[in-house]
């Protein structure tokens, strides 16, 4: 499935996308989130801020 | 044959959790994806239809009240909310550890500048590596090589937000040749492992380390069973340290990153994390 990249605009094929997904832009290396799936159409939005207590 | 359901909980889609989506469907087993951040966590609020939970918040705080909540209704959860609780702080983590005579870095805590200069010089002295507690992928960590820095470094700390930042944990710093061992350990097993290496003395993956696979042998097997069996077992990835005089174990983590290790080792680690449910729940 295909979505564009909120920030760039280029677009961005991900195999069985799940909303919430996290992805990075390869054109503009930002990261980018599943917001929602339309008509096989992806919504991207800007991914959250890495916060203090993320990681492993 | 019973199918057996997991509750996959989430904030977000990595691509570890991809994997893992994929490894059950190889293995036929039914996962439920849900996401942390659309629940009410409240008994008579919650209905679930899983069989066991396995926990993959990239907030560990979040983690944490989930475990606990769950565990409060008898749900199973991978880590239960005591690993997660001896992984998440490194203090905690390294107090374990010292307790169960695992070799690690020297390491102290302090509060202030006075004592976090007279704890250095208990640890052997400069360099040594200040971190916080809590956090992950190598952010915030930083070499201090002389006094000058250490006093620059908790300047700049005092003007932080997160009260965590004011606790001084401090570990004697260790050469490591441009690499470190990332070890996968479930239930004190090592399943595989990884080399880091960096020029940086950094080699997290998270910041450009290159995995490369790393044979596992018996004297790694050794010091990863004792560290795991001071945390609680469950599912580990152990950061460790080759030294002249050994291993040492220099990090335990509980949410496990392993998307950049199933390739350089050939271990499904995926899989191996969708085995260890299933036989949590039988």
């Amino acid at each position: 499935m295909n979505g564009q990249c909120p920030l760039c605009s280029n677009l961005l094929e991900v195999k069985n996308p799940e909303v919430n997904e996290l992805i990075v832009c390869s054109f503009c290396n930002q990261k980018l989130i599943v917001k929602e799936i339309k008509n096989k159409n992806i919504v991207f939005v800007e991914a959250p801020p890495i916060e203090e207590d993320w990681g492993e | 044959m019973k199918k057996y359901k997991i509750g996959l909980f989430y904030t977000l889609i990595r691509g570890d959790e991809k994997l893992l989506i994929d490894a059950a469907k190889k293995l036929n087993v039914e996962v439920e994806l849900i996401n942390i951040d659309n629940l009410i966590f409240k008994k008579d609020a919650f209905k679930f239809n899983f069989d066991i939970a396995l926990l993959r918040s990239v907030s560990s705080t979040k983690e944490k009240y989930v475990a606990f909540f769950l565990e409060s209704l008898g749900i199973k959860t991978i880590n239960s909310l005591k690993v997660i609780q001896n992984c998440d702080d490194k203090f905690f983590t390294s107090i374990l550890l010292e307790k169960k005579g695992v070799a690690q870095p020297k390491f102290g805590l302090a509060f202030s500048l006075n004592e976090a200069k007279k704890l250095i010089e208990k640890i052997d002295g400069y360099p040594v590596v200040i971190k916080p507690t809590t956090g992950s992928w190598g952010r915030m960590l930083a070499k201090i090589n002389d006094e000058d820095a250490l006093e620059a470094v908790f300047e700049h700390k005092q003007y932080l937000n997160s009260p965590y930042q004011k606790a001084l944990y401090i570990q004697k710093f260790v050469e490591k040749g441009g690499r470190d061992i990332r070890a996968f350990v479930f239930d004190g097993e090592v399943i595989c492992a990884i080399y880091r290496n960096s020029n940086h003395w950094i080699t997290n993956t998270a910041r450009g380390g290159i995995a490369s696979k790393c044979e596992v042998n018996k004297e790694l097997k050794k010091i990863c069973y004792k560290a795991s069996e001071a945390i609680g077992h469950g599912i580990l990835a152990m950061d460790v340290f080759e030294t002249k005089d050994g291993y040492l174990i220099n990090e335990v983590n509980h949410t496990m990153e392993f998307k950049n290790s199933e390739k350089p080792t050939g271990v499904s680690i995926s899989s191996a994390i969708i085995n260890y449910c299933l036989k949590k729940i039988k």
